[in-house]
């Protein structure tokens, strides 16, 4: 087992109430996956991406990659976030060198590495610039070779596209399928757009509304780049939403 | 390009009126004054004269209107630069440090809400009359709110990239020099601007207060007994003169040089 989530529960205490975010979820992920986690607007998904980077602790319930306990962040499990964190004083090209430096590679093979990736996300002219002065599909495309430069065993998505506009949107899918299909990186790739999971995912998996639970599990076989207006990708989607919209009722 | 020009030109045509609107209501308020009050409330004419012959060298209580400035200045400097060098290392720790916040958080709270003038108890007590309570008041001042804003900014602006940079396996050292200092950059220069404002306001009130035989401030307060209302005037245009210069001239120009060196501009 590569990822194994284990009967996980999180509860958030506040000084009036305390709030369960996700009860009894297991899961399981396979090397090389591409999973996606549906769920309506928090409803607790990006708590689990936490758990799983590293930045929050189950309340109870563990969580194994390839076999031992996740405790902290660390470089085998790179989150892209929904926010921007591309550090705004370093040029793209400093930026994804920050983990290779940190992994220990020298200056000179930290840029050939950084521009490797950014080639491979079609950044190479850009290396020089800082991220302000890129368009906000071009910094989440530095984000993600910053993240896959350092060669991470999991690459966390934690809503990538949500602040992005329809047409970049569209593109950034495309490259983060292509990428996903060059390296073979295990994906998790959280969202509440049912079309990007559609486009994207092995395996969808839809939480209910707080506390999360798994409520359902889809495979999808149908070979990629997938007709998002086929007929069985648009009978997947019909089910999915009905999915969404009861966990939606429910949240309310 | 033209439609640009011409932009700014109207731009600038609308400041020139509103000094003029606040001129001519200036004078309507003296001449009511006069007539209504019958007290000499000086006019723009009068403040005018009065301008020229104080920057042509005519003392006022006893030195001249530079020497005032240069004193009122001075003073702020020296108190505004001490609560910088103190108060931008103890920020950036509070900011970086839960414990730290929560120890000595409470401490700046409770003296940011003393205003600054009302300091001259202790400003006396320690230091006696002269120009040390007054330096002492502007810095009590400037000090909690360079501290306050630079903490609270660092402590929420810097919390996604020190995510990020533990993520890629980053040490504490690497943490607080690479990413969480340049990261607080932006709050620590809003405290600055912050405390400029502050430092420069509250230095006229301790010059009132403080026994400073020098300065604008002591000037306006010196009016009470002379009744030189039209030099009073002066000191004040002179206040709000070097006071915008500073902020808008002085400090946008650092700011600006320093966004440019971390790769950030202002938003608008």
């Amino acid at each position: 087992m590569f990822l194994d989530v284990q009967n996980v529960m999180k509860i958030f205490h506040s000084s009036e109430k305390s709030i369960t975010a996700i009860k009894n979820l297991s899961l399981h992920v396979s090397k090389g996956e591409l999973l996606c986690i549906l769920g309506p607007i928090g409803c607790g998904k990006s708590t689990l991406l936490n758990m799983i980077a590293g930045f929050e602790k189950p309340t109870s319930g563990r969580i194994l990659l390839e076999g031992r306990e996740i405790e902290e962040p660390g470089p085998d499990r790179i989150m892209v976030f929904q926010e921007e964190t591309l550090f705004p004083w370093m040029t793209i090209l400093n930026n994804i060198m920050f983990g290779l430096r940190l992994k220990g590679l020298s200056d000179e093979e930290s840029k050939r590495e950084a521009r490797r990736f950014l080639s491979l996300v079609g950044l190479e002219r850009f290396s020089t610039f800082r991220p302000h002065e890129l368009s906000g599909g071009m910094k989440r495309k530095a984000e993600l070779a910053r993240a896959l430069a350092i060669n991470p065993k999991i690459l966390l998505m934690d809503e990538p596209l949500s602040s992005i506009d329809a047409v970049s949107r569209a593109n950034l899918l495309r490259e983060i399928l292509s990428v996903w299909e060059r390296t073979g990186k295990t994906i998790i790739y959280v969202t509440h757009n049912i079309d990007e999971a559609l486009y994207l995912a092995d395996r969808i998996i839809v939480l209910t509304a707080r506390p999360a639970r798994i409520k359902r599990e889809i495979r999808i076989d149908e070979s990629r780049p997938r007709d998002l207006l086929s007929n069985s990708i648009i009978d997947l989607k019909r089910d999915l939403l009905e999915d969404l919209a009861q966990s939606h009722v429910l949240a309310e | 390009m033209i439609s640009l020009e011409r932009g700014v030109l109207l731009k600038r045509a609308k400041l020139v009126t509103s000094i003029i609107m606040l001129l001519i209501a200036w004078e309507i308020i003296a001449h009511l004054v006069v007539i209504i009050r019958n007290v000499p409330f000086p006019t723009v004419y009068e403040v005018a004269i009065r301008l020229i012959r104080l920057f042509s060298g005519e003392p006022l209580y006893g030195i001249s209107i530079y020497k005032h400035l240069a004193d009122s200045i001075s003073r702020w400097i020296l108190g505004f630069s001490m609560a910088v060098l103190l108060g931008i290392p103890l920020g950036i720790l509070l900011g970086y440090s839960e414990a730290l916040w929560d120890l000595f958080m409470p401490i700046i709270y409770v003296i940011q809400t003393i205003p600054g003038p009302a300091w001259i108890a202790i400003a006396l007590i320690l230091f006696g009359l002269g120009n040390a309570p007054a330096i002492f008041m502007i810095f009590m001042v400037v000090f909690h709110a360079v501290v306050i804003t630079t903490a609270s900014g660092a402590r929420s602006v810097s919390r996604k990239y020190i995510n990020a940079a533990k993520m890629f396996g980053a040490d504490k050292f690497t943490i607080f020099f690479k990413v969480f200092l340049p990261a607080a950059t932006l709050p620590i220069i809003s405290g600055l601007r912050i405390g400029l404002g502050n430092g420069w306001r509250v230095m006229v009130a301790a010059e009132m207060v403080s026994g400073a035989a020098s300065g604008l401030g002591y000037s306006i307060i010196e009016s009470r007994w002379s009744l030189d209302f039209p030099s009073a005037f002066v000191c004040m245009l002179l206040i709000s003169a070097f006071g915008l210069f500073i902020q808008r001239v002085i400090f946008r120009y650092i700011e600006q040089s320093v966004m440019r060196r971390i790769g950030l501009t202002r938003a608008g």
